[in-house]
C-alpha cells in the first residue's frame, strides 16, 4: 500500500462525526486521495523531500505518558499556566478553571456542532497538492480544540498550549487547534511543541486563529519535537480591522520539519510583527514557508527571520509577501539574517515581494555569513578565550532575535532553552 | 616592560612597519605621533595580536616573554590592553556580562579567584563614577547604538575595570569633544602608576595637554624617526609633520 493510501486509511478510521460535517470530512479525504503528496517538482516543496516518510506506519499505537513525565512537562515553563495539553495529538485535557470570557471545546465537539464562522472556514478548504497535508488534517484530525474569547476579553497572563510529542510513539499524530478572538479580545499564547522523551513518526498539525476587529494576539511557538520525528505544521492567522499579531517561533527540534506560516491582513489597520529563529544542530532539515498577504489598505508588517545551521543541517526559509491590488499604503519589511557554522550545513533564504498596489513601502533583504571576525577579536582582546568568544557570539546572534515584546516569564524560559542548546560557558559563570 | 626591536610588519602584501624599535619601561607614558598612514594603528593591532598582520622580522618582548607567540586572549590575560580606535558593536552581548566574563577570564588565567556578581558590581560602580558613565550604558549591548564619545569612554571604562599592565590607546581622542577628552584623560591619569605602562597613539597634540607623556616618538614611514620629551609634541603642533619631511630631505642631500 502506498504512503498516500496508508495515510488516507488512517484518516478514514477516525471517529465518525455526526451532522453536516461528516460529508465535509469525507470530501476532504477524497480530495487528499486525489492530490496525493507533494513531490520534488511541486511548487513550494522543492527544498523538502518526503522520502524519509516512506516507511511510516500511521497506525502505530499511542500510549499516555507517565504521571512523572506530565509533572515535568508542566513545570518546564515556570509561572505559565497550561490552557490545554495533548500528547501525540490525543487525550485533550483543558485547564479546569478558565479565565473569564474564555471557552474551550474539544475539536470533536466543535465538528459535531460548528459555529457558523468555523463552518465557513472549513468549507473554504485549501488549495492544491502543496496543501495536501491540510486536507489530510481536516479529514482525520479529531483531537485538538476550539478556543473562543468573547468580545473585550483580556487575558493578561501567557497561556500555554502544550502539544507534546514522543513517549515512544511512531505513527501519525494529527491535531487541530482553532482560536477565535472576538472584537477587542487580547491573548498571549505559548505554543509548546515539546518532546516528551523519544519518539518518531509524523505529526501533522494545523493551527488557525481568527482575529476580529481590534483583537490582539501575541504568539510564541517553540518547536522542540523529538529528534527522530517529522513534523508538518500549518499556522494560519487572519486579521480583521485594526487587529494586531506579534509572532515568534523558535525551531530547534525534529529530524524533518516543514512549517507553513500564513498571515492574512484582511482589513485596514491590521498589523503584524513576525519573527523566527531556527537553531539547527546535529542532523536535521527545517523549512519555514511564510506566506503573508496584505489584502487591505494601510496594513503593516515587519518580518525578521534568523537561522543558524551547524553540523549536517539544512535551514530553508521562503518568505513571500503579497500586496494585493487596492492594498495601498501598505508597509511591509522583510529581513533574513543567517549564520552558517559548518561546511556540511546549508542555508537557503528566499525573500520575495509581489506588489500589485500603489504607494507602498516595501523592502526585503537576506544575508548569509559566518561570525563577525572583528567582534571575535574584540572579545579575545579582552581576555575571553576564542572558543568561549565563538559561543558567546553565537548565543548573542540567537538571543538578539527574541523580541523585547515577549513577556518576561516567557523570555526567561526561551533563553534557558536556548542556552541548553548552545552552551555558553561565560554566560553560565 | 615592552621592548620592540627592529619590527617589520606586512599587511595585505604591503610593508607597513619597517624596522620599528621602541622601549617602554613600567611607570612610563609614551606617546606615538605621526602622519596618517605612518603605521600607528598597525603597531597597536600587532601588539594586541590581530590577525592579518604578518610579522616579517624583529621581536617584541613583554615582561620577559615573546609577545608575538601569544594568542590575543593570552596577551590580555598577561595584562596587555588595546583601546580600539573603532570599538566594535556586538548586538546581543550585554556590556556587563561581557566585562565580567573578560575580567574573570583574566583573573582565572592569573590564578586569582573569580569575582562574584556583587564584588564585580562594586568594582564597576567605583569606575563608572570616575568616567561619568551612566548605569544605563551597562545594561545595553556592547557598544550597540553608542555615540562615538560613548564608545571611547566605554573603552577607557573597560581599561579601568581590567587594570592592565600595558595599555595601548589607539587614537582614543579622535571624535571626542573637549569635555569628553577631559573625562577620558582623567580616567587614564588615575590609572597611571609605577607598575603600569602606556602607549598613547594620537594624531593630535591636544590629548597630550591632558595626559602628559614621559616620552614622545614620531612614527613616519614605518619607523620611529624622532624621539624626545613632551616638548617634541609641541614642536610638532607648531611646525607640522612637514618639518620632519624637510629635515629628512636635508639629511639625504
Amino acid at each position: 500500500m502506498s504512503l498516500v493510501d496508508r495515510l488516507a486509511q488512517h484518516a478514514a478510521s477516525a471517529a465518525p462525526v455526526p451532522g453536516a460535517a461528516a460529508a465535509l470530512l469525507q470530501s476532504s479525504l477524497q480530495r487528499f486521495r486525489e492530490l496525493g503528496l507533494p513531490q520534488a517538482r511541486t511548487d513550494g516543496w522543492r527544498q523538502t523531500s518526503l522520502r524519509s516518510l516512506e516507511k511510516l506506519t500511521p497506525d502505530a499505537a499511542t500510549e499516555d505518558a507517565s504521571a512523572a513525565e506530565w509533572v515535568r512537562a508542566d513545570a518546564s515553563w515556570p509561572g505559565i499556566r497550561t490552557l490545554l495539553r495533548l500528547l501525540n495529538g490525543r487525550g485533550l485535557r483543558a485547564a479546569e478553571h478558565l479565565p473569564e470570557g474564555v471557552q474551550v471545546r474539544s475539536w470533536q465537539d466543535a465538528l459535531a456542532d460548528p459555529p457558523e464562522w468555523l463552518w465557513q472556514s472549513l468549507q473554504r478548504g485549501y488549495g492544491g497538492v502543496a496543501d495536501s497535508f491540510a486536507w489530510l488534517n481536516t479529514a482525520g484530525a479529531r483531537d485538538g480544540a476550539l478556543i473562543e474569547l468573547a468580545a473585550g476579553t483580556v487575558v493578561a497572563d501567557p497561556m500555554r498550549l502544550l502539544l507534546a510529542h514522543g513517549a515512544g510513539f511512531a505513527g501519525l499524530a494529527q491535531a487541530r487547534v482553532v482560536l477565535r478572538l472576538q472584537a477587542g479580545a487580547s491573548l498571549c499564547v505559548v505554543e509548546d511543541l515539546a518532546a516528551m522523551g523519544e519518539g518518531g513518526g509524523l505529526a501533522n498539525l494545523v493551527i488557525e486563529a481568527h482575529l476580529e476587529p481590534g483583537a490582539r494576539l501575541d504568539w510564541v511557538r517553540v518547536q522542540a519535537t523529538p529528534d527522530a520525528q517529522s513534523l508538518i505544521a500549518r499556522s494560519r492567522f487572519e486579521l480583521g480591522e485594526g487587529a494586531s499579531l506579534r509572532y515568534f517561533t523558535a525551531d530547534w527540534g525534529a529530524a524533518l520539519a516543514r512549517h507553513d506560516l500564513e498571515v492574512v491582513l484582511n482589513a485596514p489597520g491590521a498589523a503584524c510583527e513576525l519573527s523566527g529563529l531556527s537553531v539547527l544542530l546535529g542532523r536535521r532539515h527545517v523549512e519555514t514557508r511564510l506566506a503573508l498577504q496584505h489584502r487591505a489598505p494601510d496594513t503593516r508588517s515587519a518580518t525578521q527571520w534568523r537561522s543558524l545551521a551547524d553540523g549536517r543541517t539544512r535551514a530553508v526559509f521562503g518568505g513571500l509577501i503579497q500586496v494585493e491590488a487596492g492594498a495601498d499604503g501598505t508597509d511591509a519589511q522583510l529581513k533574513t539574517t543567517n549564520l552558517l557554522l559548518s561546511p556540511h550545513a546549508e542555508i537557503d533564504a528566499q525573500p520575495e515581494l509581489v506588489i500589485h498596489a500603489d504607494e507602498v513601502a516595501c523592502s526585503h533583504g537576506a544575508t548569509v555569513g559566518q561570525l563577525d571576525e572583528r567582534a571575535l577579536f574584540y572579545l579575545r582582546s579582552r581576555g575571553i578565550a576564542e572558543a568561549d568568544a565563538r559561543q558567546l557570539l553565537t548565543f548573542a546572534f540567537c538571543q538578539a532575535q527574541i523580541g523585547a515584546w515577549i513577556a518576561p516569564l516567557v523570555r526567561e524560559t526561551l533563553e534557558r532553552e536556548l542556552l541548553a542548546r548552545l552552551p555558553t560557558r561565560v554566560m553560565e559563570g | 616592560m615592552l621592548k620592540i626591536n627592529d619590527l617589520h610588519v606586512r599587511v595585505a602584501g604591503k610593508d607597513i612597519l619597517k624596522g620599528l624599535s621602541l622601549h617602554v619601561a613600567a611607570g612610563e607614558v609614551h606617546a606615538i605621533m605621526g602622519p596618517n598612514g605612518a603605521g600607528k594603528s598597525t603597531l597597536g593591532n600587532v601588539l594586541a595580536g590581530r590577525e592579518g598582520y604578518e610579522v616579517v622580522s624583529g621581536s617584541v618582548e613583554y615582561l620577559g616573554q615573546d609577545l608575538l607567540t601569544l594568542s590575543p586572549e593570552a596577551r590580555a590575560c598577561a595584562g596587555v590592553f588595546l583601546a580600539f580606535q573603532y570599538p566594535v558593536e556586538i548586538p546581543g552581548v550585554n556590556n556587563t556580562y561581557f566585562l565580567k566574563a573578560a575580567l574573570n577570564a583574566q583573573r582565572k588565567a592569573r590564578g586569582e579567584p573569580e569575582l562574584d556578581s556583587i564584588q564585580f558590581l562594586k568594582r564597576v560602580r567605583e569606575k563608572l563614577k570616575v568616567l561619568h558613565i551612566s548605569d544605563e550604558l551597562l545594561h545595553r549591548a556592547v557598544n550597540e547604538g553608542f555615540s562615538g564619545g560613548e564608545k571611547k569612554r566605554n573603552e577607557i571604562f573597560q581599561m579601568a575595570v581590567l587594570e592592565p599592565r600595558l595599555a595601548i590607546l589607539d587614537e582614543t581622542d579622535s571624535g571626542l569633544d573637549i569635555d569628553a577628552l577631559r573625562v577620558v584623560s582623567e580616567g587614564v591619569n588615575r590609572l597611571r602608576s609605577p607598575e603600569r605602562g602606556f602607549l598613547v597613539i594620537t594624531h593630535y597634540q591636544r590629548l597630550l595637554d591632558h595626559i602628559v607623556p614621559d616620552r614622545v616618538h614620531v612614527l613616519a614611514e614605518g619607523r620611529i624617526v624622532e624621539s624626545g620629551d613632551k616638548d617634541l609634541a609641541l614642536k610638532l603642533e607648531q611646525q607640522g609633520y612637514e618639518w620632519l619631511q624637510q629635515r629628512k630631505l636635508g639629511a639625504a642631500a
